[in-house]
């Protein structure tokens, strides 16, 4: 997987668009957990606009996906995981276009490796975001806290406002 | 939105990025923040002069209020925004999350940071409440120049 990579536009039907989003750009953070897609869903249906331009951000943690030790020879482990995780990240994908097309909504989707909450903040920048948009919390496993550490990174650092979403109070 | 320039830039950003003319919006006003001291409590009963003091003290509070609110009611009247002024009293975060439970709101958006006194918080206590309590999402607004001073007091 390759870094930074942006996708080309995501249209519903799957085709590609190459022309460059214009207008007010609305970040969504999804790492594939339940709340991320509520977040997402969310958003579409109450404040999406024609003028708003999504770019959908996914910044898969390679270090929860490598379970044995580093120092393991075994190949066919690894790359077990490797193919896994990429199945995993392929059907986020597919899951992505579905909840697009529903919504009749255009979108660009950009992949980025690292810790998520500063890879969130330095796409945010890069895209010059109007608003960043994320649960509260994501894939941890940590549940005693209401908003999780990459939300609460987003939160101070962002320099645009973001919109959190919390699933387990859904109106 | 208590009256800081904080608050007012949500109000603005709020109606130029996703306001929408079916959506109703509903400003509350918390007036417990306020940069009026009051005297210590036990020197409020020895003498009238002191009670005078307290009622000049409350007089100047609720002109400040009424400030601030006639400035909140001018916005939205130039914004032409169909929806209600709430004028909330105590404690503001457990104020603000009850009147949104109340009304059952969308999304509740906020400042990032207040009238309050702390200035190393990186978020305001009152935001800060409203993100762990509230019943609905949060939209937090940050501006890049909040976001830079906001750094430099945490880092010095």
């Amino acid at each position: 997987m390759s870094d930074g990579q942006a996708s080309p536009l995501l249209t519903p039907d799957g085709a590609e668009d190459e022309h460059r989003p214009v207008g007010k750009v609305v970040l969504i953070a999804v790492d594939g957990s339940e709340n991320s897609f509520y977040a997402f869903r969310w958003y579409l249906q109450r404040f999406h606009q024609p003028g708003h331009t999504i770019v959908i951000l996914h910044c898969p943690e390679l270090k929860s996906v490598m379970k044995v030790p580093l120092r393991s020879t075994d190949h066919h482990c690894v790359n077990a995981m490797v193919r896994e995780h990429d199945q995993v990240v392929t059907t986020l994908v597919d899951k992505i276009k579905d909840i697009l097309k529903s919504a009749k909504v255009n979108a660009r989707l950009i992949k980025q490796s690292g810790d998520p909450g500063h890879v969130i903040v330095k796409v945010a920048n890069e895209n010059k975001a109007t608003l960043i948009v994320t649960g509260s919390r994501g894939l941890s496993s940590a549940r005693r806290t209401l908003i999780g550490s990459v939300s609460k990174y987003v939160l101070h650092h962002a320099q645009c406002p973001v919109l959190i979403c919390r699933k387990d109070v859904a109106t | 939105m208590d009256g800081s320039t904080h608050s007012f830039f949500a109000f603005d950003w709020y109606m130029a990025n996703l306001h929408s003319p079916d959506i109703e919006v509903i400003v509350a006003h918390s007036s417990s923040h306020n940069t009026t001291s009051f005297p210590p409590v036990h020197t409020l009963m020895s003498s009238g002069r002191d009670c005078m003091a307290l009622s000049r003290v409350d007089q100047q509070e609720e002109a400040e209020v009424d400030r601030i609110v006639c400035q909140i009611k001018g916005r939205l009247t130039q914004a032409g925004v169909r929806g209600k002024l709430l004028r909330l009293t105590g404690d503001p975060g457990p104020a603000i999350v009850h009147a949104g439970a109340e009304h059952s709101v969308t999304c509740i958006v906020t400042g990032s940071r207040g009238l309050g006194t702390v200035k190393r918080a990186l978020i305001g206590s009152v935001s800060d409440y409203i993100l762990h309590h509230a019943h609905c999402p949060v939209m937090v607004c940050r501006n890049r120049d909040s976001a830079h001073k906001d750094r430099n007091h945490a880092y010095s």
